[in-house]
């Protein structure tokens, strides 16, 4: 009798089932593991150009600021404590350094392959994806290793000063590295799971930044927090949800990806957990209009049409709805400082929101239609230079101010729970709304302006954060510094304070408005931040305005 | 209706086209053939107002491209090599939006939308998504697109690659049907036996260079000099071999068993006396025939593989 298709002779044993794995050779795995080819084209074209030792350069001057600033002036001996308030200064500023590095460097790591359509090939070869995902996280966190580790000389230096060993400087460390190993992870997390650099850089940074915040205040409270017998514990917790990530990368990277974008309208809403957005349900039809078979009226300005009707959720809802999710939990949390009478804290919180949600929609205005390749087909149409631009720039405003507005509307909490005269809550829950508005119109004119000079969204968005980092966060910084280790007060530094969306917020607060040192200058923090950066967009969005024919005629390639 | 004069580009010392001339007529159907880099797409976004000329000049329908551009806009439908699609919009929504961006009032929209979905072959898509369709049904959608505000010139920039066989056929049956509305048409291609065989004017660009123009047939010629004449005899003669490797008027022979293929200088009488001379010899001929030149014949001895 016959064996059946399939089935055995007798006397042979079936072929064993054999992994993809089984087809690589030992040689070759052995090639893989030790001259992993990912990592090696990644640091190849990393440090090809000069960026990297830029910003190495940068990194170790603005820590090498932080320690000539705060170095105790007094005799040495007698300084242990002020050894140890300076270590901590030093500690917190690499803390917060590369926390906002971490996610730069990892959180478009496998985007960019999908976006290039490069991650199939990647896929396909020998190379399994856990040496794709190796490869990609070693070059992201070796650089920030290599920054981490380059402090040595700095610290070397601290050491000096008395009061100080080897289980602050081990401590610090320890959880310096295990930060970059968590946020970078953070960040390729975010990369093997979105399909956009735009959306994995946002939402990377929505989870990092208020990480780094909860690190920063443990670091400010506690004074022993680098001591190896604290930050043990997490930095413990930090390596440990580095490999649970590590491993759902991993996992996902072996299920297939589909290339084609759902939008809104073809997504199974009874598998979204959380929160749903649905056009035509309030107040969701604020963000995107409900779709209906109407023509677009005449005389509309169809670009914005375009933005607000197809664009914004064109790529699925995934990105708002995590965002929208993240930032309404982390408002509960700084609900409380309403009831505590410090309602700039929560403006601050409002503030660093629309830091990452306003750059994230209005960074790709132009480079999208480049890169998508749609952008000569507006360009040969009647529509007006200055339609797309102004389309584009209300279409982001929109979108910023609602989630903002979503977000932000329990600040109007502050009129029944404030602590000042009613009349005065009013006046001051206004310019709290006209700083924040400043500051989205600022941000949004200044991604806009990045947009329309870079090539790449990611570049365009990168450096977009960078600049508003140093604009907001660093006055703050360079405050705090100057503050605690110079003779110079507060008022002094109106020309560095002014520049801050924080501190103007500050300036504001019932704390300091009635008894403002700086009135004694005649002048105010807040109207001359409003000032500045209402100036500012005007100039920013007057030069998108002048040069976007001809930035946009540039993109042209020789054929 | 598309005249250009002495365009010249250049990106510093490097000239991508060089003083080029070309004028087609209404209602021709002009292919633009080169090799990559030979500088089409630098003409084609010339003439689509997308790129400032070193210097030289265009018109399309009457108006300057450089001074003129929205009535150029106006009179053009641009389909690029390459393009993107709006991912979130359904296939009329973004035939609604280009009508929109190019003025046309919403009372008109609705049946131009209709009737450029019918002359595509898209009509039972009309409620799809754009990133649904394959990639036969975007080129055509984009093609619905160039068409929507009924331009006299289609400026098509490679509008067949990338497609498989049958949406090629679909692809050059709508062009001959746009051909018969009695749109002047350029467009550029690869894909030469087609082009062949719907443009009545081609122009063969290289390195810049404009190296030939004119009726595709007169091309043609112009580039092979001579008859390519192909014999098939019904069985193996060394006569007939001996004959014709000894004419005066033959060069490159090529002989393959019974079948000889060779050029022929000489006209039409010539031609007859050959047949003649092998009759007489009781050569037994199956097959005497002159071989029609081919674009892609004509395309590969004019143009020199170099890229500019």
């Amino acid at each position: 009798m016959s064996n059946g298709p399939g089935t055995p002779a007798e006397g042979i044993r079936p072929a064993k089932m054999r992994s993809p794995k089984d087809h690589i050779g030992l040689a070759d795995r052995l090639f893989l593991a030790i001259e992993n080819p990912v990592l090696r084209r990644e640091l190849l074209t990393a440090l090809r150009s000069n960026k990297a030792f830029i910003l190495h350069f940068l990194f170790l001057l603005a820590l090498g600021t932080v320690v000539y600033v705060a170095w105790p002036h007094e005799l040495i001996s007698t300084s242990s404590e002020k050894a140890r308030i300076l270590f901590r200064t030093f500690g917190k500023g690499q803390l917060v350094l590369i926390s906002i590095l971490a996610p730069a460097f990892s959180a478009s790591a496998m985007t960019i392959e999908k976006e290039k359509r490069c991650l199939d090939l990647l896929l396909t070869s020998p190379i399994n994806p856990g040496t794709i995902l190796m490869g990609k996280y070693m070059s992201s966190v070796l650089y920030l290793f290599l920054l981490v580790l380059s402090t040595a000389p700095l610290v070397s230096v601290i050491l000096w000063l008395p009061g100080l060993g080897p289980a602050e400087v081990g401590g610090l460390y320890l959880l310096l590295i295990s930060v970059a190993a968590a946020f970078g992870m953070i960040g390729l997390t975010c990369s093997t799971y979105f399909h956009r650099s735009q959306s994995s850089l946002s939402i990377t940074y929505m989870i990092v930044l208020p990480l780094s915040l909860i690190l920063f205040a443990f670091a400010q409270g506690f004074d022993g927090f680098f001591i190896i017998d604290t930050s043990a514990w997490p930095s413990l917790m930090l390596l440990i949800a580095t490999v649970v990530m590590y491993r759902s990368c991993h996992a996902r990277l072996r299920k297939p990806f589909d290339p084609v974008f759902k939008a809104a309208e073809e997504e199974d809403v009874s598998t979204q957990t959380g929160l749903v957005l649905v056009r035509d349900r309030f107040p969701d039809n604020l963000l995107a209009p409900p779709k209906d078979d109407e023509l677009l009226p005449d005389g509309v300005n169809p670009i914005y049409q375009k933005e607000i009707r197809s664009e914004i959720l064109g790529r699925g809802t995934l990105f708002l709805r995590l965002i929208i999710q993240i930032s309404m939990f982390l408002s509960v949390v700084f609900l409380t400082f309403l009831y505590l009478g410090k309602e700039h804290i929560f403006v601050y919180y409002l503030i660093l929101f629309t830091m990452l949600v306003a750059p994230a929609f209005a960074c790709n205005t132009f480079t999208q239609e480049r890169e998508r390749g749609t952008l000569d087909l507006l360009l040969t149409t009647l529509i007006k230079p200055s339609q797309i631009i102004t389309g584009k720039f209300l279409a982001c405003m929109r979108l910023s101010l609602f989630l903002t507005g979503l977000v932000g509307v329990t600040m109007c909490f502050y009129l029944f729970v404030g602590r000042d005269e009613p009349m005065l809550r009013v006046l001051y829950l206004g310019v709290y709304l006209l700083l924040i508005l400043t500051t989205i119109v600022f941000e949004t004119a200044l991604a806009m302006f990045f947009s329309l000079n870079f090539r790449s969204t990611v570049q365009s968005m990168i450096t977009t954060y960078t600049v508003l980092l140093v604009l907001f966060a660093l006055p703050v910084a360079a405050e705090e510094l100057i503050g605690a280790y110079t003779r110079l007060e507060r008022q002094d530094l109106f020309f560095l304070l002014f520049v801050s969306p924080f501190e103007a917020a500050y300036s504001v607060s019932t704390k300091t408005i009635g008894q403002s040192e700086l009135r004694q200058h005649g002048v105010m923090i807040w109207p001359a931040f409003v000032a500045l950066y209402l100036g500012a967009s005007a100039l920013l969005m007057g030069y998108v305005y002048k040069n976007f024919e001809r930035k946009a005629l540039e993109s042209n390639k020789v054929q | 209706m598309i005249k250009i004069r002495g365009f010249v580009k250049r990106y510093d010392q490097f000239v991508a086209v060089d003083h080029l001339d070309l004028d087609i007529e209404q209602g021709d159907v002009f292919g633009f053939i080169g090799p990559n880099g030979a500088g089409k797409t630098t003409t084609i976004r010339f003439l689509t107002t997308l790129l400032k000329p070193t210097s030289g000049q265009a018109e399309i329908n009457g108006f300057s491209v450089t001074k003129q551009v929205d009535d150029v806009k106006r009179s053009i439908g641009y389909m690029p090599d390459t393009f993107g699609l709006y991912d979130g919009m359904k296939v009329w929504e973004f035939l609604d939006f280009f009508a929109t961006a190019y003025g046309l009032p919403r009372s008109k929209r609705r049946a131009l939308i209709d009737d450029v979905l019918e002359l595509v072959d898209l009509t039972s898509k009309r409620d799809a998504l754009v990133n649904g369709l394959s990639r036969g049904m975007q080129q055509r959608l984009c093609l619905a697109k160039t068409l929507v505000h009924d331009p006299p010139v289609l400026i098509l920039d490679e509008p067949a690659s990338g497609l498989d066989p049958r949406a090629r056929v679909e692809m050059k049956a709508l062009l001959k049907e746009l051909q018969k509305m009695g749109k002047t048409i350029l467009v550029s291609s690869h894909i030469l036996p087609e082009l062949a065989d719907f443009c009545n004017k081609i122009g063969i660009i290289e390195r810049g260079k404009l190296l030939a123009v004119g009726p595709v047939g007169d091309v043609i010629r112009s580039i092979r000099q001579n008859r390519v004449v192909e014999i098939v005899i019904a069985a193996p003669s060394e006569a007939c071999e001996v004959t014709l490797a000894h004419h005066p008027q033959i060069r490159n022979l090529t002989v393959a068993e019974n079948r000889f293929k060779f050029e022929f200088i000489g006209n039409d009488d010539d031609v007859l006396a050959l047949h003649k001379d092998l009759v007489m010899q009781d050569i037994q001929l199956v097959w005497f025939n002159e071989v029609q030149a081919d674009l892609e014949e004509a395309f590969m001895k004019i143009t020199k593989g170099l890229v500019a």
